[in-house]
C-alpha cells in the first residue's frame, strides 16, 4: 500500500469515529472564506478561550449522560461556585485555598445530586431540576444579586497565559486529556459506561453501581466549579446571570458530540468537538452581525439534528446487525425479557 | 371459505394456499438473510418452520407480516399477492403472534386485544362496556383464566402470551403465524397453547408455527420446513423425519446424541443453603451442593426457582444462611458472592447478562477488571492484557463472533450471547456457578456446546446449580434434582429416582 492510501484509510477511520471533525473543518473554512477577519490568530485564540469553560463543564456532563443520567443543575452549580468564590469568607484567602474551596464546593454539589439519583427512585431529570433551582437560589442569596468584582489574584486563571497559550485553554486541554484517559483507560470510566449501558448487567457483574453514579455526578460538579473559576476570572466579576441557561449549551455540546441520552455510548473527544463546533457557530454569528437570539435558534436546531442523525444511524445499525428493527430494551424489569430470535 | 375442507385437515387441491411464499430473498447490508425461500401453508394445516438462530426464520416471519419487504420474490395470501406494509397481512386475514409480546403493559386486556378497533361501531367514543363484551368471547376461546379488565402488567408471562393470541384471534384470521409462542412458559401453559393451536387447525385456520421445541413440532405439525443459512433444506411431512434427522438438517452436521456423561461429585461440600428466603414468596429452602456436583432445580414457572438463585447471589432478600466451602457468606451482597468465587448466569441475558451496545470484550472482562490493570490503585487498564484475557475466555466458551470481540454484544446470536454471559465468569475457575435457564431460546448446536461446557466445569470441581424449564435438560445433566413448589423446596431426587413423572408430581404439589 502506498502512503497516500494509508493516510486516506486512517482519515476515513477517523472521520467515521468522529464525524464532527469534518463538520468543524468545513465550518471554519466557510467562515474564513466569508469573513476576512475570521481567519486570524487572535480570533482563533478567542474561540479557544470561549470554548474552554464549555469543554470543561461538558467533559463532566459526558460522564453523567453516559450513565443514562442528566444534570440540569450545571449552570446553577457554576453560579453557586462563583458566588462562593466571591463571598466575604472565601475571597480574601490565599489564591490556592480559594480555588480549592470552590472546587470542593462544586464536588459537594455534584455529590448531593449523585446521592439523590443513586439512592432514590427519583429520576435524574427531576433531582437536578430541583437542585438547579436550589443552587441558583443559594447563589443569589450569597451575592445579593449584585455584580461583585473579584480581586486581581483570582483573575490569572482566566486571563493569564503560558508560552502564549491562554490559561483557560491549557486547563481545558488538561481536563479533556485527563477526562478522556479516565473515561477509556480506567476501571472507573469502564464502570460508568457499563452502568449506562445496562444497570442490571452491571449489578449482576458485581459492580458498585451506586458509587459509580455518585462519582459521575460529583465529577460533573467538580468540573462545573473549575469552569466557573475560568469564566468568572475572564469576566473579572461574579454577575447574577452567570450560568443562566448554560445547562442547555453544555448538554447540546455533549449530545452533538455523539453521546446518547440513553447512556452507554459516547466519547470525550466527541464532546470536545461538540463544544468547539458550538463555539465556532456562536462566533460566526457574531461576525455575521446576527441577533444574539439567533444562537438559541441554532443551538436548538443543532440539538435536534444531532439526535435525529444519531437515531438514523442507530436504526440502520440495528437493522443490519440484528435483522430486525427492534427498540432498545426497556428497563422496567422482566416485561420485555423475551429472548432473542 | 373453509367449509369445503375435509375435517382431517387435508386441503382440497384447487384451493390456493392461504400463505404462499415464493422464491423470497432478502439481504441486510450485503449479508443474505434468506435466499430463494418458497413454501406454502394451507387452511387446516400446521406447518412448522425450524432452523438455528440466524437461519432466517424471523426474516421470513417479518416478510409475511409485512414489516420487511423482500428484495425479490413474492408473498401471496389466498392467491392474491400481498401488498406492501403491515396492514396488508392483517387485511388479508393473516395474524402474527410474536415471541416478544407487543402488548401495552398499562392498558387492560380488552384494550390490548381490540387496540385497532377501540371505538364502538358507529360511535366516536371508546366505551368500556363494549370492549368488555367484545373481548370476553375471544378470551374464552383461548381458555384465559383472567378477565378482560385485568391490567396486562399484572399478568404472568404465560397469561400475556394468551392475550397476544387472543389479540390475533380477535380479527378472525384465516392464517396465524406463531413465533416461539411457548418459549417462556411452564408445562401447563405450554399445554394450553398447544391445545389452542390444535383447535385452530381443526377450525380450518392455516398455521405457521416457528419453534425450537422439536417435541411440540412433532406433535402439532403436519409438515416441517427446515431453514439453514437462509435456504430451505427440507420441506417434508413431519412424520417422515425423526428428531435426530431434524437436528442434523438444522445444523448441517450430525450432533452428538444425548448428554455428555457426568463424573461423580467429590465429597467436600461447596455450598450449603439453610432456611433461605427472599422476603417474598420463597422461604425455608435448604440444600447442599458438593464440589463437582450439578444440582438441578426444577419446578413450574413462578414456583420460586429464580428467586432462590437471586437470593443466594445477594440480588433478592437476605433471609437464611448460605455457606460456601464451610465459610458463612455475607448476605445481600453480589460483591461478597463474587469474592467467594461464585457466579450467576442470569435468565435475562439481554438485560443482565451482557452489554448489548458495548463491545463484546467489555462484557467479558467486566467481572474482574482489576486483573487487567496496569495499576490497581488508580484502576489504569491495560488494553493488551484485556485483549489476551478476553480472547482466552472467548475460546474457553467457543464463542463465535463474526465481527470480532470489538463488535457490539447485540450483534451476537442468542447462543453466543449466552456464551458471553457464561464466559465472563470464567476469569478464575469459579467454585460455584448458578445458571438460570442457560439454554432458553438458543439453538441445538449451541445447546450441545453449553452442556459440554457445564459437564467439563463440574468435572474440574466446579459446583453447578442448574435451573431450567426444560425437564429433559435438568434430568439429563443433574446428579440430583431439587423440585420447587409454591416457594418451597418440595423434595430432592437422586439421579436414579428423578423421572419426568416424579418431578412433575413434586412440582404440582404431590407427595414424593
Amino acid at each position: 500500500m502506498n502512503p497516500a492510501t494509508v493516510v486516506h484509510g486512517r482519515l476515513r477511520a477517523g472521520v467515521r469515529r468522529e464525524p464532527l471533525l469534518p463538520v468543524l473543518v468545513i465550518l471554519l473554512l466557510a467562515l474564513a472564506a466569508s469573513f476576512q477577519e475570521f481567519a486570524t490568530v487572535a480570533n482563533f485564540r478567542n474561540i479557544a478561550v470561549q470554548a474552554s469553560p464549555l469543554i470543561i463543564a461538558a467533559v463532566g456532563m459526558t460522564y453523567v449522560i453516559m450513565t443514562a443520567g442528566i444534570d440540569l443543575s450545571v449552570g446553577s452549580m457554576l453560579f453557586l461556585a462563583a458566588a462562593i468564590e466571591s463571598s466575604q469568607a472565601i475571597v480574601g484567602l490565599p489564591t490556592a485555598l480559594v480555588f480549592a474551596a470552590v472546587c470542593a464546593a462544586g464536588a459537594l454539589m455534584g455529590l448531593l445530586n449523585g446521592v439523590a439519583v443513586a439512592f432514590t427512585q427519583v429520576p435524574a431529570l427531576i433531582v437536578t431540576l430541583a437542585t438547579m433551582q436550589v443552587f441558583r437560589g443559594a447563589g443569589g442569596h450569597i451575592t445579593g444579586q449584585q455584580n461583585i468584582n473579584l480581586p486581581a489574584n483570582l483573575l490569572g486563571i482566566g486571563t493569564g497565559s503560558l508560552l502564549g497559550v491562554p490559561t483557560p485553554v491549557l486547563l481545558a486541554v488538561a481536563v479533556a486529556l485527563a477526562g478522556g484517559f479516565v473515561f477509556s483507560r480506567t476501571t472507573f470510566g469502564r464502570y460508568v459506561q457499563a452502568v449506562g449501558s445496562s444497570p442490571d448487567a452491571a449489578a449482576n457483574a458485581g459492580l458498585p453501581v451506586r458509587s459509580v453514579l455518585v462519582g459521575a455526578y460529583a465529577l460533573a460538579g467538580l468540573l462545573a466549579a473549575v469552569a466557573s473559576l475560568t469564566q468568572t476570572a475572564r469576566l473579572g466579576a461574579v454577575q447574577p446571570s452567570i450560568g443562566q441557561g448554560y445547562e442547555l449549551t453544555v448538554i447540546t455540546a455533549v449530545v452533538l458530540g455523539g453521546t446518547t441520552l440513553f447512556g452507554g455510548r459516547g466519547s470525550i473527544g466527541g464532546t470536545v468537538l461538540g463544544a468547539l463546533v458550538l463555539t465556532t457557530v456562536q462566533t460566526g454569528l457574531v461576525f455575521s452581525g446576527a441577533s444574539p437570539y439567533i444562537f438559541d435558534i441554532v443551538r436548538g436546531s443543532v440539538l435536534l439534528a444531532a439526535v435525529l442523525a444519531a437515531g438514523a444511524r442507530w436504526r440502520n445499525l440495528a437493522h443490519a446487525v440484528r435483522l430486525t428493527g427492534r427498540r432498545r430494551p426497556s428497563r422496567d424489569g422482566p416485561y420485555n425479557s423475551a429472548t432473542s430470535a | 371459505m373453509f367449509e369445503h375442507l375435509h375435517h382431517d385437515g387435508e386441503p382440497t387441491a384447487r384451493q390456493p394456499a392461504v400463505i404462499a411464499v415464493g422464491n423470497v430473498s432478502k439481504s441486510f447490508g450485503g449479508i443474505s438473510a434468506v435466499d430463494g425461500v418458497s413454501f406454502t401453508v394451507s387452511g387446516g394445516e400446521v406447518v412448522a418452520l425450524v432452523g438455528e438462530n440466524g437461519a432466517g426464520k424471523s426474516t421470513i416471519k417479518n416478510i409475511i407480516g409485512g414489516t420487511l419487504r423482500p428484495d425479490s420474490g413474492h408473498v401471496s395470501f389466498g392467491g392474491a399477492p400481498a401488498v406492501e406494509g403491515v396492514g396488508s397481512a392483517k387485511h388479508s386475514g393473516v395474524a402474527t403472534v410474536h415471541q416478544e409480546t407487543s402488548l401495552f403493559p398499562d392498558l387492560t386486556v380488552a384494550e390490548n386485544i381490540l387496540i385497532d378497533r377501540l371505538r364502538s361501531p358507529g360511535r366516536a367514543t371508546v366505551r368500556a362496556g363494549h370492549l368488555r363484551r367484545a373481548a370476553t368471547p375471544v378470551l374464552q376461546r383461548v381458555g384465559a383464566g383472567f378477565g378482560p379488565e385485568a391490567i396486562v402488567r399484572d399478568l404472568s408471562a404465560g397469561q400475556r402470551q394468551l392475550v397476544e393470541i387472543a389479540k390475533a384471534l380477535a380479527a378472525d384470521p384465516h392464517a396465524i403465524v406463531f413465533d416461539e409462542p411457548t418459549a417462556s412458559l411452564n408445562l401447563v401453559e405450554r399445554e394450553l397453547i398447544m391445545g389452542i393451536v390444535e383447535q385452530l387447525r381443526a377450525d380450518g385456520v392455516a398455521v405457521l408455527y416457528i419453534s425450537h421445541y422439536l417435541e411440540e413440532i412433532a406433535r402439532l405439525s403436519q409438515r416441517v420446513v427446515v431453514l439453514r443459512d437462509g435456504r430451505v433444506v427440507a420441506d417434508r411431512p413431519t412424520g417422515e423425519v425423526d428428531r435426530a434427522r431434524l437436528e442434523s438438517l438444522m445444523v448441517g452436521r450430525e450432533l452428538a446424541q444425548g448428554y455428555p456423561p457426568l463424573a461423580p461429585p467429590r465429597d467436600a461440600k461447596a455450598l450449603s443453603v439453610l432456611d433461605l428466603g427472599d422476603g417474598g414468596r420463597v422461604s425455608g429452602v435448604s440444600f447442599d451442593i458438593a464440589e463437582g456436583e450439578i444440582f438441578g432445580l426444577a419446578g413450574l414457572m413462578g414456583s420460586g426457582r429464580t428467586e432462590v438463585a437471586r437470593a443466594i447471589f445477594g440480588l433478592a432478600g437476605d433471609i437464611g444462611r448460605v455457606e460456601v466451602s464451610g465459610r458463612q457468606l455475607r448476605r445481600g451482597s453480589v460483591r461478597a458472592c463474587i469474592d467467594a468465587e461464585m457466579a450467576f448466569v442470569t435468565e435475562d441475558r439481554r438485560h443482565e447478562g451482557l452489554f448489548l451496545d458495548r463491545p463484546i470484550r467489555e462484557s467479558l472482562s467486566i467481572v474482574d477488571l482489576d486483573s487487567v490493570c496496569r495499576s490497581r490503585r488508580i484502576g489504569w487498564l491495560d488494553g493488551g492484557s484485556e485483549h489476551r484475557l478476553t480472547h482466552e475466555l472467548a475460546s474457553k466458551v467457543h464463542l463465535v463472533a463474526r465481527g470480532g470481540l470489538g463488535a457490539d454484544g447485540g450483534s451476537l446470536s442468542g447462543g453466543n450471547q449466552q456464551k458471553v454471559a457464561i464466559g465472563k465468569w470464567l476469569v478464575k475457575r469459579p467454585r460455584l456457578i448458578i445458571l438460570d435457564e442457560p439454554t432458553r431460546g438458543i439453538d441445538v448446536g449451541a445447546k450441545a456446546e453449553i452442556y459440554r461446557l457445564l459437564v467439563d466445569l463440574a468435572r474440574s470441581g466446579t459446583s453447578i446449580l442448574l435451573i431450567s424449564s426444560e425437564m429433559e435438560e435438568v434430568l439429563g445433566l443433574s446428579h440430583r434434582v431439587g423440585v420447587m413448589h409454591d416457594g418451597r423446596l418440595a423434595g430432592i431426587l437422586d439421579r436414579s429416582q428423578a423421572t419426568q413423572e416424579s418431578v412433575i408430581r413434586l412440582a404440582t404439589g404431590g407427595a414424593p
